[in-house]
């Protein structure tokens, strides 16, 4: 399976791109200001997430510049 | 009902007791069921799988639902309001009447809003996370300029429209959500559908009456983000639902605390795959390898008890085929392995098997399906997820006979 390997700036932007709701965790400072939550396989600093999902969901979202690897699954327990 | 059990099913079990065969789960007073399969115990919006609008249901606290709020604008606007004032909304109008069809204590919104963003809202009533039922009439005069329809929205849940709805009081019936928050949003929307209006609304007059919302109760399964909700596969006949391994996840918004104390019982699910997964895991996120979990690995049925460290670790000794009926079960001294309500044999693959159960693992205080939250890390797995039963007194031998059997018939295994 393609993920997207996003940064957190990528996904915040992401958030953004999709009205502040696909990727909502409903999490809103004082300024008002939304706070992604991670909801979703961290990988040291990076956050994956599928491209078809996201892709069928939202193809008007130009994901050309966002980086795509092959998923694999961790086994460590 | 009684179902008489006619079947290639039979073969497998050539000692079912037909005399009791129960093809009602409840019979067996589970204290927790759900199941994929049943359309009334799995929440989406009419517009299909897309919205993966999925709550799934504990039916072991039945499939009632309780009011939580009935529209009163006999005098005033009842907690209505329009947050950006671009509407003009009041209580107390009666006599709406419209193709013989009249109504009282209806709530009027006449709109001043030009091309901006049109809504009514309710806050406070409803709570996130759990799973709503709303009924409504909403008439819209045929000689607006403009406004032709509505959309709701719970939360900030999937929008819902209804294009093109004037002329009458039209019934919203059953409207379901899962809210992420406590507002409940009605939106005006054009004739193509739009909340934001290309042609300049002002006077446009919208009427509302009658909302009754329910709460939907057993409602302990949901998940508030949609990116991260498992995949039903069919609106109108699902048989599973499915996480991705990577970001799905149904979270229990249930009390863990009447799981937590649990010492024996059954735990009964479907076998779907052999790829790795987690039919449902009781976690202690704050405390490193806390975790009671029911799964897959290595291409078998799975059981994990950790607490602050492997206590006991057990799966199947033999290959197991996928569509089986899994049945974990503990007396309090020695924990069980039962497929297709037959005993097989376990394979102790770390710790010991001294019966330990949920309350071996102290403090647990979250349970979710597919992922498994731990201190340092949370691991998704891509679970495939038809039915789990938790009980806690473990089914006698017959029970598990005729249980598997129900799940066979049921799913079509």
């Amino acid at each position: 399976m393609k993920v997207f390997e996003l940064t957190y700036e990528q996904l915040q932007a992401l958030h953004i791109a999709t009205n502040h709701e696909f990727f909502k965790c409903g999490v809103e400072d004082e300024n008002g200001n939304d706070n992604v939550v991670p909801t979703m396989t961290q990988r040291g600093d990076k956050y994956l997430y599928g491209v078809d999902r996201f892709t069928q969901r939202f193809p008007e979202i130009d994901i050309s510049g966002l980086k795509q690897i092959t998923f694999v699954a961790e086994e460590t327990i | 009902m009684r179902t008489p059990f006619i079947d290639t099913h039979v073969f497998k079990h050539p000692n079912i007791p037909w005399g009791d065969f129960q093809d009602n789960p409840l019979n067996y007073s589970p204290d927790l069921l759900l199941d994929a399969s049943d359309v009334n115990a799995n929440i989406i919006d009419s517009s299909g799988v897309d919205d993966r609008n999925v709550a799934i249901i504990d039916q072991s606290l039945g499939m009632s639902e309780t009011n939580v709020y009935t529209q009163n604008t006999s005098l005033t606007v009842d907690g209505w309001n329009d947050g950006t004032n671009n509407m003009t909304i009041t209580g107390g109008n009666n006599g709406i009447s419209i193709g013989g069809v009249s109504k009282d204590n209806v709530l009027k919104g006449v709109c001043d809003a030009g091309t901006n963003l049109l809504k009514v809202f309710k806050n406070t009533f409803l709570t996130a996370s759990k799973s709503y039922s709303s009924d409504l009439y909403i008439y819209i005069p045929s000689d607006n300029n403009v406004i032709k329809g509505v959309a709701l929205q719970m939360g900030n849940a999937t929008v819902t429209s209804y294009n093109n709805i004037d002329g009458s009081w039209y019934l919203i019936e059953n409207y379901k959500g899962v809210p992420a928050n406590t507002k409940f949003n009605v939106f005006l929307t054009d004739a193509s559908g739009d909340s934001t209006p290309s042609l300049d609304c002002d006077g446009d007059i919208v009427y509302m009456a009658e909302v009754s919302t329910n709460s939907i109760n057993g409602s302990h399964f949901t998940q508030v983000t949609e990116a991260s909700r498992g995949l039903q596969d069919s609106a109108t006949a699902p048989t599973k639902i499915t996480y991705d391994g990577v970001a799905d996840f149904s979270d229990g918004s249930l009390s863990v605390a009447s799981f937590s104390g649990m010492d024996k019982g059954s735990i009964i699910g479907i076998f779907t795959s052999t790829a790795s997964q987690y039919y449902v895991a009781l976690t202690d996120p704050s405390v490193s390898d806390k975790y009671f979990a029911v799964g897959v690995s290595s291409s078998k049925p799975y059981l994990w008890v950790y607490e602050s460290g492997v206590v006991s670790q057990l799966t199947a000794t033999d290959p197991v085929d996928v569509g089986s009926v899994f049945e974990w079960s503990s007396n309090g001294s020695l924990t069980t392995l039962k497929i297709n309500g037959v005993s097989v044999d376990i394979t102790i693959v770390a710790g010991s098997n001294g019966g330990q159960w949920i309350s071996t693992v102290t403090s647990v205080d979250n349970m979710v399906i597919s992922r498994l939250e731990l201190l340092s890390t949370t691991i998704y797995r891509s679970t495939i997820f038809k039915h789990l039963m938790i009980r806690s007194t473990p089914l006698t031998d017959a029970e598990s006979l005729t249980y598997a059997n129900y799940l066979i018939s049921k799913h079509n295994l």
